[in-house]
This record gives structure tokens, C-alpha cells and sequence, in this order.
């Protein structure tokens, strides 16, 4: 569960948004979507503190998995970054095989693809996730086949156990009617549309 | 064993001994520069790049007054020694290894930072990882500072004091050499330079080749 009171964004004289109360309760999917440049993507960060400009009381409630618009991959190749974390590759071999990730996995992460570099990102992401996992448009630049097997695979996740809470940046419209909640941050408020 | 043998093996052995040690410093303290972005960092940075630029005369004149008779390491006795010029030739390579390594963090450091955060990387598993992430750099830097601390004369003669068999590397008979109007030997020596620096260059050259051929892989 995530908790924002009295939430103020601004870059020097710049206001992002007031958030006056909000909650994203657990056992619930969050579409957070808004034009370029409203400050999701800030919003995001602050929930795991690697936004300065932000005050205001944010309770975070639970271990926080965050992947940002621009996820780094690890050196060298793409089976590194699941190493890196202990994710044993046996355990996702289902998700590798429907997503045709095996051959990427031995490729150096330099030479892939933007949606083959997301792919591996998301399933990083998601196979550490414990309670609390916050995408930043984690599908931006893949496939649609690929996009709604992520998709799916993220509210699988959020339903496996409980307490656990799934915030997805997004401008594409994937399927709005999948979520729980549609957020979006219009006029520097955010505002429930769903 | 005839004097070039001895001094060029007497050479190779400071040089190595000060740029192992001073990759030890540098390039943890390279890797915390790059990656934390705070004030002190904000000003450590050109401070490290202000040092590459100290004449090595003046760190010779540093560990002279520091290890002389009167200085508040005489009593260690270390003056005209080996470890003297070690030292001096650490205060001048280390700032050279470091602001070498945390340019290199620059391009990365934005979502290197953001994912291990967001993944739950801990700090000490970051600094490992960023060593991996930029190592042909870090491999470049050492190799810079190395080709420094052999071209190094002035501090070396201060701090070793020239000693025939003990302190007596390339650089400083070169000089004493020349002095002496025994150009022969002077221009042996400095040909056993240019060919051990030039080594050492295509060495780099190799290792930086395999590192990025091996990431591409």
C-alpha cells in the first residue's frame, strides 16, 4: 500500500502536483496515465525517494520493485541480469520461451533490440518483485503480441499473493479495463477516471 | 647481472609496486565520484582533475620533507629508498587513475543508478557491478597511470637520492647519463623506455580491444 497526504511536485518555481490525500491499495492494478511532462514518472521515483523536489507524507507500505523509463541492463550479456539477482533462469523458462528470449540471453545486452532490452527488463522486474512493482511504460517499444503476454503476465503476478500493489505507467491505451484504476495527472492533480 | 638489466628491472618493479597500489585507492575513489552526485562530490571532481596537472617535482619535494631526517616520518628511515619513490609516485599517479574512471561512470550513471536502486542493488553490489560495467576504462586508466609513474624523473631523483644498484631507475640514469656526456648509454636506456612504453601502450590497446569484443559477443 502506498499513502500520499498533502503531496506537493515542483521544480524551483515550476508546480508538477498537489496530491491532497491518495491511497493505492494493495491487491490492486494502477494505470498511471497523463500528457509528457505532468510528473508521473517523478511520481514514480519519489515512492522509492529518488525524486528531490517533492514534499508531503508518503507511506510506503511493503518491499518496492521499481523499474524505470529507461531500464539499464547489466554487462555483459542478457543472462547477466537475471545472475546478478539470483533469479534462476528454470524458474522463468515458461515466460523466456512464450516471450522467444532464450537466444537473447546469451547476446551482449549492447546489440539488442529496444523491445528485446524491455523484455528482459520486465521479467527482471517482475520476477524479484515481492510486494509493491512500479513500471515506468515498460512496454513502450515492444511488440503487441509481447505487450499483452507482459501485461497479463504483471496482473498473474499481482494475483498470486496477496497484499501486493501494481502501479504501470503508460501512455499507450493497453487494456484500460484490465486495471482496478485509471490515474491520470491533468491540470497538476491526479484524478481517479476509472 | 650488467646496470641496464638492473635498472630496468629495478624500473619495472617501483612502477608496478606504485600503480597496483595506487589502482587500489584510485579506483574505488574514481567509482564514488561517478557515482554519487552530491556536493562533495560536485567539488572533489575538478579538484582530482587540478592534481593530474601537479608538477611531480613538488610531490618529490612533498615526501623529501616528509620522509627527511626532520620530517615527521625520518625516523622510519625510508629516504633514498625504493618506497619513497613509490610513494611520490603514488601521490602523482593516483589523481590520474581517478579522474580517468568516474568520466567514464558519466554516461551511465543516470540509469545504472535509477535501476539498481529500484531493484534493491545494495551499495557495496553496485560498486562491484559498475567496476564490470566500465572495466575497459578502469583497464585504461591503470595504464595511463603506469605510463606516468615510468616517465616520472623529477620526484624519482629527489626522493631516491640516484643511488647506483638501489634507487637508480631509467629516467634518473638517463639523466645522470646525459649529465656525465655518456650519451651511449643514455640513448640505450632511452630506447629500453620508448620500447617498454610502447609495450605497455599495445598491451592496453589488446586488453581495451578484448574487453569491448567481448561485450559485444
Amino acid at each position: 500500500m502506498i499513502r500520499l497526504s498533502n503531496v506537493k511536485a515542483e521544480i524551483g518555481e515550476e508546480l508538477l502536483f498537489i496530491i491532497s490525500e491518495l491511497e493505492f491499495n494493495n491487491d490492486k492494478s494502477y494505470l498511471l496515465t497523463g500528457d509528457n511532462g505532468t510528473g508521473k514518472s517523478s511520481l514514480l521515483k519519489a515512492f522509492i525517494g529518488e525524486f528531490p523536489y517533492i514534499t508531503g507524507d508518503i507511506k510506503v507500505d511493503g518491499e518496492v520493485i521499481y523499474q524505470p523509463q529507461d531500464p539499464y541492463l547489466y554487462q555483459k550479456k542478457g543472462k547477466d541480469n537475471f545472475a546478478l539477482f539470483n533469479i534462476e533462469l528454470t524458474s522463468i523458462e515458461n515466460e523466456l520461451a512464450a516471450l522467444e528470449m532464450f537466444e537473447m540471453l546469451d547476446k551482449p545486452v549492447d546489440v539488442l533490440s529496444g523491445g528485446q532490452r524491455q523484455k528482459i527488463a520486465f521479467l527482471r522486474s517482475i520476477s524479484l518483485a515481492q510486494d509493491i512493482l512500479l513500471l515506468d511504460e515498460p512496454f513502450s517499444q515492444m511488440d503487441d503480441f509481447s505487450t499483452y503476454y507482459c501485461l497479463n503476465l504483471s496482473k498473474k503476478w499481482l494475483q498470486e499473493k496477496k497484499r501486493r500493489l501494481l502501479i504501470i505507467i503508460s501512455h499507450d491505451p493497453l487494456e484500460k479495463a484490465t486495471f482496478d484504476a485509471v490515474i491520470k495527472i491533468t491540470d497538476k492533480r491526479l484524478i481517479k477516471i476509472q | 647481472m650488467n646496470e641496464i638489466t638492473n635498472i630496468v628491472i629495478l624500473t619495472l618493479r617501483i612502477c608496478f609496486m606504485s600503480t597496483i597500489l595506487s589502482s587500489l585507492i584510485a579506483i574505488p575513489i574514481g567509482l564514488l565520484l561517478g557515482l554519487f552526485e552530491n556536493r562533495l562530490n560536485k567539488f572533489l571532481r575538478p579538484l582530482f582533475t587540478a592534481f593530474t596537472g601537479i608538477p611531480p617535482v613538488i610531490a618529490g619535494v612533498v615526501v623529501y620533507l616528509l620522509y627527511s631526517n626532520v620530517g615527521i616520518f625520518g625516523k622510519l628511515k625510508w629516504l633514498y629508498t625504493t618506497k619513497t619513490i613509490v610513494i611520490a609516485q603514488m601521490i602523482i599517479v593516483i589523481p590520474i587513475i581517478a579522474s580517468h574512471v568516474f568520466p567514464a561512470v558519466d554516461p551511465i550513471r543516470k540509469d545504472f543508478w535509477l535501476t539498481s536502486i529500484g531493484m534493491g542493488l545494495s551499495k557495496t553490489k553496485m560498486l562491484v557491478q559498475l567496476t564490470r560495467e566500465i572495466a575497459a576504462s578502469i583497464l585504461a586508466a591503470v595504464i595511463a597511470g603506469f605510463g606516468r609513474a615510468i616517465a616520472e624523473v623529477g620526484a624519482v631523483m629527489i626522493v631516491g637520492g640516484n643511488i647506483r644498484f638501489k634507487t637508480r631507475v631509467i629516467t634518473s640514469a638517463i639523466v645522470l647519463e646525459t649529465n656525465k656526456g655518456n650519451y651511449q648509454m643514455a640513448l640505450r636506456l632511452g630506447i629500453v623506455l620508448i620500447i617498454i612504453s610502447l609495450a605497455i601502450s599495445f598491451i592496453a590497446m589488446y586488453l581495451s580491444k578484448g574487453a569491448r569484443r567481448d561485450s559485444i559477443k
